[in-house]
């Protein structure tokens, strides 16, 4: 009897997870089938589970033509490769000094850094634009690159990877005259690859989705970043919600694919900004 | 010999400060200098042409005076109690249950199907929800349909709108959490469970009595993340309703947002700015104490 009761509620608990799983997974199977409908096709009673035919790509056309969207999946995925490279160098740059050097003003710096964390990014946007039209970078790569580049997050993740690496193999390199550069990137670097690649993760996916910053710099649907593409095919009216999924599909789909190739790394990665974020 | 030491040592303090030099150079520039320049700007009076005058308390009187102010602090604070609770709640359900779940395989698929969604940005999950939530086309309405309850309005409804933006955030949020509870279970020895089964606690008293005490530190982080997430909301607010119906989910970053860029009152904006700042340090701070073995003295 007992043995029954326990089977049927093992059975109940699986059905009640599977159904939230399917809850949380619809979204994406409608997004991504949605935008191989046609707009005719989209606005049915009862709608259609799956498109008519998967090889109807109009919408996609469209996105590309209108919205350059080749364009700005590129800008994008050179904002998010640039945003990795230069933190991966210079927050690791800091994370070492943090962790193995004692020097004059550290405990000030280290809490600057902490205090970064505190800081609200929308307390500092105002100024920051300002500052930045002052030098004319409004509307340019480089100016919404420039806050979106090094976070305090990656100082503390680097910080605490070079953190366990023994002081005996940075005293043995620098014994055999190694100098303090040379350390850094031939003996540290290649030692904290874990925490490079859980940045790296990181820094892709926040630049890839980010959306106040680009919104406030950017003006020219050239230089824009696919975040604010989505946008581009509401107007005040209407929303064109067979375009507007085709480019929300795109704009997922290379985060799905890290996520494939990468699940591990990337849900070991995505749990460690929960805790220090 | 003494003196080469000596040199020695220099040489190293140089070299450690100069690791750490450009990333606070960095921070200087791009997030103490111009907040700095916000709390000045908060004191200050825009006037035409560009200029300003030193107005003291002047703005902030005006803002705190503002109904609409307080309209959007309701409004987040609203949108913030629902989504934390939801997503602590939502969290703590599937974390436990994919846990118990017997075989690693099985636990991998599930959580990859309630992760996915975080990867989502804001400015994509608005739209897809706005398209399910669509009153004709609507996923939703078709499945309440099928349940025979009548349709619901979600964002264009005063009421609705709130919690329906909650339900966008679960979605994209709720990840997050189940990786951080389901790293504190796993953290949990089996003993704990197995003597307290012993002594005959089962289903939902075992939880109660054992996980979820032991799950509270990383309870504590989720709950405070997500009010200080739920406390910036904006994108997903900006590509759904902008604020609508009228003003039902303005929220403050929404305020602060206008008066920055669309009424171009820099003081207004910087007012919230410092208040913001204020009370997510207080936040902060408090998220710093409950993270447990992490300290960051040197």
């Amino acid at each position: 009897m007992s043995f029954k009761i326990r089977t049927l509620q093992r059975a109940a608990v699986i059905v009640l997870l599977s159904l939230g799983a399917i809850i949380f997974v619809v979204p994406v199977f409608w997004t991504v089938t949605t935008s191989f409908k046609t707009p005719k096709e989209i606005m049915t009673v009862p709608p259609t589970l799956l498109p008519n035919s998967f090889s109807y790509l109009g919408n996609y056309h469209e996105v590309f033509e209108r919205a350059k969207f080749g364009r700005i999946l590129l800008n994008t995925f050179v904002l998010g490769v640039t945003a990795v490279c230069v933190s991966l160098v210079v927050a690791s740059m800091a994370g070492y000094g943090f962790a193995k050097f004692k020097f004059p003003l550290r405990e000030v710096f280290f809490f600057a850094v902490i205090g970064v964390l505190m800081v609200p990014f929308h307390s500092v946007a105002v100024p920051l634009f300002i500052y930045l039209e002052k030098v004319n970078l409004v509307d340019t790569f480089l100016g919404l690159l420039l806050p979106l580049v090094i976070s305090a997050f990656g100082v503390l993740l680097m910080r605490e990877g070079i953190s366990s690496i023994p002081d005996d193999y940075i005293d043995a390199a620098r014994i055999d005259g190694c100098s303090e550069l040379r350390i850094f990137w031939n003996v540290v670097m290649p030692m904290i690859k874990p925490s490079l690649a859980a940045l790296a993760i990181i820094k892709f996916m926040w630049t890839w989705n980010e959306f106040f910053w680009p919104l406030l710099v950017i003006t020219t649907p050239a230089k824009a970043v696919v975040t604010l593409g989505i946008s581009y095919f509401t107007n005040f009216h209407f929303k064109e919600y067979h375009l507007i999924m085709a480019a929300a599909t795109l704009s997922m789909l290379p985060l799905f694919l890290l996520f494939a190739v990468l699940r591990r790394w990337m849900i070991q990665a995505l749990t460690g900004t929960g805790l220090k974020a | 010999m003494k003196s080469t030491v000596g040199s020695y040592g220099n040489r190293r303090k140089l070299a450690g400060f100069l690791f750490v030099l450009p990333v606070v150079l960095y921070f200087a520039l791009l997030y103490y200098l111009p907040l700095v320049t916000s709390f000045q700007y908060s004191f200050l009076e825009v006037l035409p042409k560009q200029q300003t005058r030193f107005a003291g308390l002047q703005t902030y009187r005006w803002v705190l005076a503002d109904p609409l102010f307080w309209t959007s602090v309701k409004n987040t604070a609203v949108f913030t109690l629902i989504s934390a609770t939801a997503i602590v709640l939502v969290g703590l359900l599937v974390s436990i249950t994919i846990h118990n779940l017997s075989g690693q395989g099985l636990r991998d698929v599930y959580t990859v199907f309630y992760v996915l969604p975080t990867l989502v940005s804001f400015a994509a999950a608005g739209p897809i929800w706005e398209w399910i939530f669509h009153s004709q086309f609507g996923l939703a309405n078709l499945v309440l349909s099928f349940l025979g309850i009548p349709g619901l309005k979600y964002l264009n409804d005063s009421v609705q709108v709130i919690p329906s933006l909650s339900v966008i955030n679960l979605w994209v949020r709720s990840g997050f959490a189940v990786l951080i509870l389901s790293a504190g279970l796993k953290s949990i020895p089996d003993s704990y469970f197995e003597a307290a089964k012993v002594d005959g606690a089962v289903g939902l008293r075992l939880h109660f009595s054992i996980t979820i005490p032991l799950l509270l530190p990383q309870i504590g982080v989720i709950s405070l993340l997500e009010v200080i997430f739920g406390f910036k909301v904006f994108d997903v607010v900006y590509v759904t309703t902008s604020g609508g119906p009228a003003t039902s989910s303005y929220m403050l970053l929404f305020y602060f947002y206008d008066n920055a860029f669309r009424f171009y009152r820099q003081d207004r904006a910087s007012v919230i700015a410092v208040l913001m700042f204020f009370a997510l340090l207080m936040f902060s701070i408090l998220q710093r104490r409950i993270v447990r073995g992490r300290r960051y003295e040197l």
